[in-house]
């Protein structure tokens, strides 16, 4: 029984990482029609400034090793992503969505690609281990202070949750809305398209920096290979599938495509030999990647679609 | 005010627009060295064939396309240079031609959206608009895009009317609508104009926006071939053979 309770905190923490990104990835794309493919980008960003804040001091680094506290460790991962998303924004944002697309693609992995070498800073394919996480030094039990770490993934996703809420029901949110529907129009009315698109777009990549440091300690050991491409896909599905401009159903698709992910790991575990569970591993991107396609030809707006008349 | 053609020339000159040559393209421009002014409180309607460049002479006024070489003066101060959102802050407004309203946001969302900064005068402007457009209100909490194609033009007048614009820019208002409520819109045009605002439209159906209008513009291939009381336009057998189709004299013969 402690088992499967086990299990079930720690599917829900890995979980959260994925919904904060999902809501981010909602305030750019859902809510501002903003492709941004450089999800994982930021999260490593977020990931690496908690890891180097917070972490321990390694003997081969020249910069890092502070110990300050995980919760300025995070706000500071809130601040670098957003500043990495300001400068991102400024040199993309004028850009073609599908420009915009390719330019956000090709930075996330020349930072992944930085991460991997600048060694000195990072440990390079080594990683920052030893990360410090909340409670773990108050409670001997993992499984309490997963308890209390999935207390703060609730917290926080709640207080994004309505924060978002409240900032996409108000004038701000109205003309973001205006902006993905027809920005030559929301220009036409006097909005400074390209001060509105930025905003977005900084609000997005802090909130997806914040998931990145959370997670750096939550598993306490990060390398350049948590931050792939996938993630950034795995996101959008997420989002995608449970509903594009609806915050909600940024939370759904993010359970429900973790879930899928998970379980398909697990059955392919299960069905496969050994030695062919490498390759079989590529079943799961197959198998959401159906999961996508059938839901955008019978349900294209999502398992919550976005709300056509959110009060003012 | 409603005998038109008295105020032109009284009318203090608002906008010049000075050797303007704009495009999408520097390369490609669409308007080539138009010069033009605009006098406070009139109504002048833009004339002239698909591509004449009726629609880019306006939005380059506002800002939408790339002004390459003359300047717009607006009361005075060049806005050849600024942004639209900082054109739009000087009380200019753009009514972009069909497809022009947020199809997703209720009708009050949409007026909401024009609306900029001075939330004093919100409420006034907002029952302003309502009192011109009664439909609007019947509306306010349907989305704007289960309107009707008359509809969707008084919302986007509407919506450019919250901004408390004192220049108004409207492209083809009348595109895409029955004869009666091409006509209705054109009531509504003077309506604004006699709220103090000055027109400038772009229109297809020249004899009817001619008929409310003080002055017309024609425009052909990018550059401008007349400026001319409408009245006079109106009665020119040249401009009816040539802009308003044969006209039924002709057909009779």
């Amino acid at each position: 029984m402690i088992d499967i309770l086990s299990f079930l905190i720690f599917f829900f923490i890995v979980c959260s990482f994925y919904i904060i990104s999902s809501l981010g990835l909602n305030i750019q794309y859902g809510f501002t029609g903003m492709f941004n493919v450089g999800i994982a980008g930021f999260f490593a960003v977020g990931a690496y400034t908690s890891a180097i804040l917070t972490g321990p001091n390694y003997a081969d680094t020249i910069f890092g090793g502070f110990g300050l506290p995980i919760i300025l460790g995070w706000v500071c991962a809130i601040i670098v992503s957003g500043i990495a998303g300001l400068l991102v924004g400024l040199i993309t944002l004028k850009l073609r969505e599908d420009f915009l697309a390719i330019s956000t693609f090709g930075i996330a992995i020349s930072l992944q690609l930085v991460a991997l070498n600048v060694e000195s800073v990072t440990r390079g394919p080594n990683g920052l281990y030893a990360l410090p996480k909340p409670f773990a030094h108050i409670f001997d039990s993992p499984f309490v202070s997963n308890v209390c770490y999935l207390i703060i993934c609730i917290v926080v996703i709640t207080m994004i949750y309505y924060a978002l809420e409240r900032a996409v029901r108000s004038p701000w949110g109205r003309v973001l809305r205006s902006i993905r529907e027809d920005e030559v129009a929301a220009e036409a009315l006097g909005k400074n398209v390209f001060m509105y698109r930025l905003q977005a777009f900084i609000l997005g990549c802090g909130i997806m920096g914040l998931a990145g440091a959370m997670y750096a300690n939550f598993v306490r050991f990060i390398s350049p290979q948590d931050f792939l491409p996938i993630f950034t896909i795995q996101v959008y599905v997420m989002l995608i599938v449970g509903g594009k401009g609806n915050n909600l159903g940024a939370i759904v698709g993010a359970i429900v495509i973790w879930a899928l992910w998970s379980a398909s790991d697990s059955l392919i575990n299960f069905i496969v030999t050994p030695d062919f569970q490498t390759q079989a591993a590529a079943l799961r991107i197959i198998i959401v990647g159906m999961v996508l396609v059938l839901m955008l030809v019978f349900k294209p707006s999502g398992i919550l679609p976005e709300k056509k008349h959110v009060s003012g | 005010m409603v005998s038109s053609f008295s105020n032109v020339n009284s009318g203090r000159e608002m906008l010049k627009v000075s050797n303007l040559v704009a495009g999408y393209r520097r390369d490609l421009p669409i308007v080539i060295d138009v010069s033009m002014e605009v006098y406070e409180g009139e109504i002048l309607t833009l004339l002239g064939p698909n591509g004449a460049g009726k629609s880019t002479l306006i939005k380059g006024i506002c800002g939408l396309v790339e002004v390459i070489s003359g300047n717009v003066v607006f009361q005075g101060v060049e806005i050849s240079n600024l942004e639209t959102y900082e054109i739009i802050e000087r009380r200019v407004a753009y009514v972009p031609q069909t497809q022009n309203v947020f199809a997703k946001l209720s009708v009050s969302h949409n007026l909401d959206l024009g609306a900029i900064s001075n939330v004093k005068a919100y409420e006034e402007r907002l029952e302003k608009v309502f009192m011109l457009f009664p439909d609007l209100w019947k509306f306010k909490d349907t989305s704007a895009g289960k309107l009707s194609g008359g509809q969707r033009q008084m919302l986007a007048l509407g919506r450019a009317l919250m901004a408390d614009p004192i220049l108004l820019l409207i492209d083809e208002p009348s595109a895409g609508l029955a004869p009666i409520l091409r006509n209705q819109v054109f009531q509504q045009v003077v309506e604004i104009r006699e709220s103090g605002v000055t027109v400038i439209m772009v229109e297809q159906n020249a004899r009817a926006a001619l008929s409310v209008s003080d002055r017309g513009i024609i425009l052909a291939n990018g550059r401008l071939r007349r400026v001319q009381n409408s009245k006079e336009l109106l009665e020119d057998p040249e401009i009816a053979e040539i802009y308003f189709g044969a006209g039924p004299t002709v057909r009779a013969s």
